[in-house]
């Protein structure tokens, strides 16, 4: 890992490279504020930061109806409420004055020649040309941690990304007492940095060390930030959901989210995920069972309708053997018997009628079974 | 006899609506022309109006058939189990359910959500209900029938028939 490299290079490359554009794509965060401004209509250097993420938001639910249907779009909006928490202090300053506060934090990193100091200037030359995604992340908009940062600064230069980390781990579980294990509150803190290297980094523990080491390049930018972010931070973690992993969402800071996720967050998203997934499979057990309990029954029938027909086949047959009994020599004297005996025909007739009818059910019991059959491979929804 | 009831038990009708029992009598139902065998899937469309139930056993005895729904609304979450469609009692064996007196009038299947069961339960009564000893339930979502058996000392159910509905496309919906 290169910290030289750590500032704006890695920056951009991540923000043109990677994982990002994909998530990035068609979301109001990638638009700098010349298009963004022109898209919403409104002038932002006069807002204040709370108005600012106001119209961001409505600007991206909108977008998020629009692309997403039905289902995902209330989970975006879930996911806004806790997606980006303002300081305090900064959510009363309008946007041109956090852009003059960055200014006046860039040209003292420039003279110490940090990491990312000096591509700083030439690359942000005016606020219209920033993208969305930067300002709120240098306005310390999406949590940051003010002290680990305030260490960063310090350590840029030259100081290996273990010292920062371990300062921050501290700080961390000072601020986010409770349910946070360190471990993630571990993870939680590297990436607090909030360098979007985090988001070409493919694996997570490495955005974690590699967040760290690109706020060396970008940590002065947070300095801007107060303390009272730490409270604002352990409030917003106090509401969860950062963001769901299944919500088909183009949600710019999914996947640095998902990296920094807090303990309580990867808990819960893990616990509704498992929900979903024991009513998936409920579901499912019932539709097998339905399927089973259904096809049970028409084996049953036909079972009972074998049955049947075995039986009065015997039945028939028992009354063969009686007519040839009875009327043994009926073939020969057939006319005979018809003239003496008048119920002859009737027998037969009902012979017939007897016959008809098995052979009717037989016929039944065939396409029943036919479409038992057809019901456990297909459709089978009107089957009966 | 046992096979007559496994469906009931994969269908888990016996378990969530009724306790094992050994039918004693046979029931058919059916909607029109079409029969009801259990695990079937009806149209609530096709359900509209009750089905024509059909008992045996002797005249003198008298039962009592239910309908519930055990899914309402959702079966993932059948929060308003059971939903009553229909009680009829005082049934003479041999007869239909026409015959007997209807005491909650039948509602056809509506499911909001899922695939429904709909049962249909027949009971043997102990004695013929008169006006007044039978009071109808004031609302049917969150009817039991075990405790409604229970109050009316009917034990265990003689026959049990169910069948299946899912909300039909609103296209085909009439």
């Amino acid at each position: 890992m290169d910290l030289k490299d750590g500032g704006g290079a890695e920056r951009r490359g991540a923000a043109a490279a990677g994982a990002a554009p994909l998530s990035r794509q068609g979301s109001i965060y990638s638009l700098t504020f010349d298009e963004l401004g022109g898209g919403l209509g409104k002038d932002f250097g006069s807002m204040n930061m709370d108005e600012l993420l106001r119209s961001i938001w409505t600007a991206e639910e909108s977008q998020a109806m629009a692309s997403a249907s039905g289902g995902a779009a209330p989970a975006a909006g879930l996911q806004r409420q806790g997606s980006l928490t303002l300081p305090r202090t900064l959510s009363v300053k309008t946007v041109d004055e956090v852009w003059r506060d960055f200014e006046r934090e860039v040209s003292p990193d420039a003279a110490t020649g940090g990491g990312g100091g000096e591509q700083q200037p030439g690359r942000q030359p005016t606020l219209g040309e920033m993208t969305l995604e930067e300002f709120l992340v240098r306005a310390g908009v999406v949590r940051e941690n003010p002290a680990a940062a305030a260490a960063m600064v310090a350590a840029a230069a030259a100081a290996p990304p273990v010292a920062p980390r371990s300062i921050q781990t501290v700080n961390n579980s000072s601020i986010f007492f409770g349910n946070f294990g360190a471990a993630n509150d571990g993870a939680g803190a590297g990436a607090m940095g909030f360098s979007p290297v985090g988001i070409g980094d493919p694996t997570m523990g490495n955005g974690l060390m590699s967040g760290v080491a690109g706020i060396g390049g970008g940590a002065i930018t947070v300095t801007s930030v107060d303390t009272s972010v730490g409270t604002m931070d352990s409030a917003g973690k106090g509401e969860g959901d950062l963001s769901s992993p299944m919500a088909p969402v183009p949600y710019p800071f999914e996947s640095v989210i998902r990296g920094r996720r807090s303990g309580g967050n990867v808990e819960k998203v893990v616990e509704r995920r498992q929900r979903r997934m024991i009513k998936n499979r409920e579901s499912a057990a019932r539709s097998r069972a339905r399927k089973q309990a259904y096809t049970m029954e028409l084996e049953a029938e036909v079972q009972k309708l074998k049955e049947q027909n075995m039986e009065l086949q015997k039945k028939q047959e028992e009354m063969m053997e009686m007519q040839k009994r009875l009327f043994p020599d009926m073939q020969k004297n057939q006319v005979l018997e018809v003239v003496n005996n008048p119920y002859g025909q009737k027998k037969r007739c009902l012979r017939r009628t007897l016959t008809d009818f098995i052979v009717s059910e037989v016929r039944e019991l065939l396409q029943s079974a036919n479409s038992a059959n057809s019901c456990g491979v297909g459709a089978g929804a009107s089957c009966c | 006899m046992a096979r007559f009831v496994d469906p009931l038990v994969v269908g888990r009708v016996i378990g969530e609506v009724v306790d094992l029992f050994v039918p004693s009598i046979s029931m058919t139902a059916a909607y029109g022309d079409r029969d009801i065998s259990n695990g079937c899937l009806v149209k609530p469309s096709a359900a509209e109006y009750p089905p024509l139930v059909r008992i045996s056993g002797r005249r003198n005895d008298l039962y009592t058939l239910i309908m519930t729904d055990p899914d309402a609304p959702s079966p993932s979450d059948p929060s308003m189990r059971e939903y009553l469609h229909w009680i009829v009692v005082n049934i003479p064996g041999g007869t239909d359910a026409f015959k007997g007196e209807e005491m909650m009038e039948y509602m056809g299947p509506r499911p909001p959500v899922g695939i429904h069961r709909y049962v249909l339960v027949l009971f043997q009564q102990k004695s013929r209900f008169v006006d007044g000893a039978l009071m109808p339930p004031a609302e049917r979502p969150n009817f039991n029938t075990r405790a409604f058996a229970a109050a009316h000392q009917l034990g265990l159910p003689t026959a049990v028939v169910y069948f299946n509905s899912q909300r039909e496309p609103a296209n085909r919906r009439r």
